[in-house]
């Protein structure tokens, strides 16, 4: 199922990210290794995989938050690696979601949703208020403009920040998982904001854990592990038929948490972090910790 | 058997906490009583009032010259501070830069000023005219004690400043970038006004020091018109031969120092509630 790395740009109208051969290391550690896909036009594509698979790191390097090591990436058509690139003309076009929300604390919600389109795209005041009202009560929250972040709950703060994002009149949005942070019973409305807002035909890249939305809003779902792309497609088949042994086992874990297979889990680990040095010589890499995979701490349900 | 034998008389004498506490307090209460009434055997009541608050002489010192004087010690202060905060700012910004001569400079700056003693410094800036012929500062005496004030100030705000930015979450320049403010406008908008509610009560503080320390301006030799408030006793002290007007100066302090300093006390408490 998986596609075939495209490795030149296609200047294609509807090629809204395109990403070639993407590496980035922290330090001796290499979190991408290897990345290339290309995210068309309403296209809504999940990128999915255990923690440390590098998939928050893909998604800020799509905006330049994180600097590619190497590789080259393009938002509409243009490089935004290019080092002569004006970033910040191009950040303008895509609308970021936080796992953290990152709301501002000294502004309203409702002036969260103007201070960008105000002072960056100059909008006037009273045009830059209309559009963020409207985007406000597109999340629900048309009554809450005046609350400060602080007053709000932490799904009502998540939608002002996806009504904020999209303020700026974005053509691409990306969310860095956008519902880890909230109480299970605040996931649903964000959900379903961002089940709207992909019905709506917004191009959208979203880091995720939430396999169900995966599975009924993507067009496309990613699987990474280890810092590549395993497997892509359609989420039928990547989430409903997996082809390769490293999907299925992280499947197995998210979707039954209680399922012990720590055989799997520990071999999965060892190919994640496969050439790391194994210092205590046992079979596991020191990298993490050892309580994080240990079998003793009921396997793969903590995480 | 033995052994419980050995520990009964043992458990009989041991305090309680309570007990001890209880002690503990009465010695304290015992300590403070055995000073009053030390103070009250050796000092001399009225030695001590002619020498510290001698009536004629407290009456002779309120009046419109004090008053000039505290108002003075206020223009002091408060332009000293913005010159302060503004520079400062600067400063702390600089000491945070991508540019290693910024960081250089600013690092400089701050570990000279505040590594050297503030009245040396104004004894300096008291002859710059001599050093610089032809130099003059605009408002003088004002313009002079708020640049000499204010460049002392500034290095010791700058830290302030600095930890204020850092304790920002690094988050919420992501979101401002994320958007495509530039640098310079995310810091504007987003990261100083957050910074400058952190460092609240640690800039009134400042303030609270910057108010006493213009009392160091006397080193630049201002006129009858310019005194702040220390001038203004030392003057009348040796006029009177008398320590009564330095008395009453510096508690005319305390009428700015001690509103601020509640200022404080109750902005730390509100963040306290905030956080």
């Amino acid at each position: 199922m998986s596609t075939v790395a495209p490795t030149v740009p296609t200047g294609l109208r509807e090629d809204e990210i395109q990403i070639y051969d993407l590496h980035k290391s922290f330090g001796q550690i290499e979190v991408l290794k290897g990345i290339s896909t290309i995210i068309r036009r309403g296209e809504v594509v999940c990128v999915i995989g255990p923690s440390g698979s590098g998939k928050s790191t893909l998604l800020r390097c799509v905006n330049l938050l994180e600097l590619p090591t190497s590789g080259r990436i393009f938002i509409l058509n243009q490089e935004i690696t290019d080092p002569d690139a004006f970033a910040d003309e191009l950040r303008t076009k895509m609308g970021m979601v936080f796992q953290q929300f990152n709301l501002f604390p000294h502004l309203t919600a409702l002036q969260n949703c103007t201070v960008a389109p105000i002072n960056v795209l100059k909008r006037d005041k009273a045009t830059a208020e209309t559009n963020a009202l409207k985007n406000l009560t597109m999340v629900g929250l048309g009554d809450r403009g005046d609350a400060y972040p602080a007053q709000l709950s932490g799904g009502q703060q998540q939608r002002v920040a996806i009504a904020r994002a999209l303020s700026m009149d974005p053509e691409l949005m990306l969310f860095d998982e956008p519902t880890s942070a909230l109480d299970p019973e605040l996931v649903g409305d964000v959900l379903s904001v961002m089940r709207q807002l992909a019905k709506s035909g917004m191009t959208m890249m979203v880091v995720t854990h939430e396999m169900a939305f995966a599975r009924e809003v993507a067009d496309r779902v990613i699987f990474m592990d280890g810092g590549v792309i395993v497997e892509e497609g359609p989420p039928d088949a990547v989430i409903g038929n997996p082809q390769h042994e490293r999907t299925r086992t992280f499947l197995r874990r998210v979707l039954d948490p209680t399922h012990v297979d720590t055989g799997a889990e520990d071999d999965a680990y060892a190919a994640r972090h496969e050439g790391l040095p194994d210092k205590d010589g046992d079979g596991r890499t020191p990298i993490l910790g050892e309580g994080h995979h240990s079998a003793g701490l009921g396997g793969g349900g903590l995480f | 058997m033995t052994a419980t034998t050995a520990d009964a008389p043992a458990a009989k004498k041991r305090l309680s906490p309570r007990k001890r506490a209880q002690r503990f307090r009465i010695v304290q209460y015992a300590l403070l009583g055995v000073f009053v009434l030390l103070a009250v055997l050796f000092a001399d009541g009225r030695q001590l009032v002619s020498v510290f608050f001698r009536p004629d002489v407290i009456i002779k010192t309120i009046g419109p010259g004090l008053a000039r004087a505290l108002l003075n010690t206020l223009i002091y202060t408060i332009g000293a501070f913005i010159v302060g905060l503004l520079l400062g700012t600067v400063l702390a910004l600089m000491r945070l830069s991508s540019v290693a001569v910024n960081r250089v400079l600013a690092t400089v700056y701050i570990e000279f000023f505040r590594g050297v003693p503030a009245i040396i410094v104004f004894m300096a800036f008291g002859l710059l005219p001599l050093a610089f012929p032809g130099l003059s500062i605009p408002l003088d005496p004002y313009g002079t004690v708020w640049v000499a004030l204010g460049l002392v100030a500034a290095a010791y705000m700058a830290e302030t400043i600095r930890a204020g930015i850092q304790a920002v979450p690094k988050g919420q320049l992501e979101a401002a970038r994320s958007m495509g403010m530039p640098l310079g406008m995310a810091t504007q908008k987003i990261v100083l006004p957050q910074a400058f509610r952190i460092v609240l009560p640690p800039l009134t503080n400042e303030l609270i020091l910057l108010t006493k320390d213009s009392s160091l301006v006397f080193v630049l030799g201002l006129t009858g018109e310019a005194y702040e408030l220390t001038k203004y006793g030392r003057e009348l002290a040796t006029t009177y031969a008398n320590l009564t007007p330095l008395v009453i100066a510096g508690l005319t302090y305390l009428v700015i120092t001690l509103p601020l300093t509640f200022l404080v006390r109750r902005m730390e408490a509100q963040a306290r509630k905030a956080r």
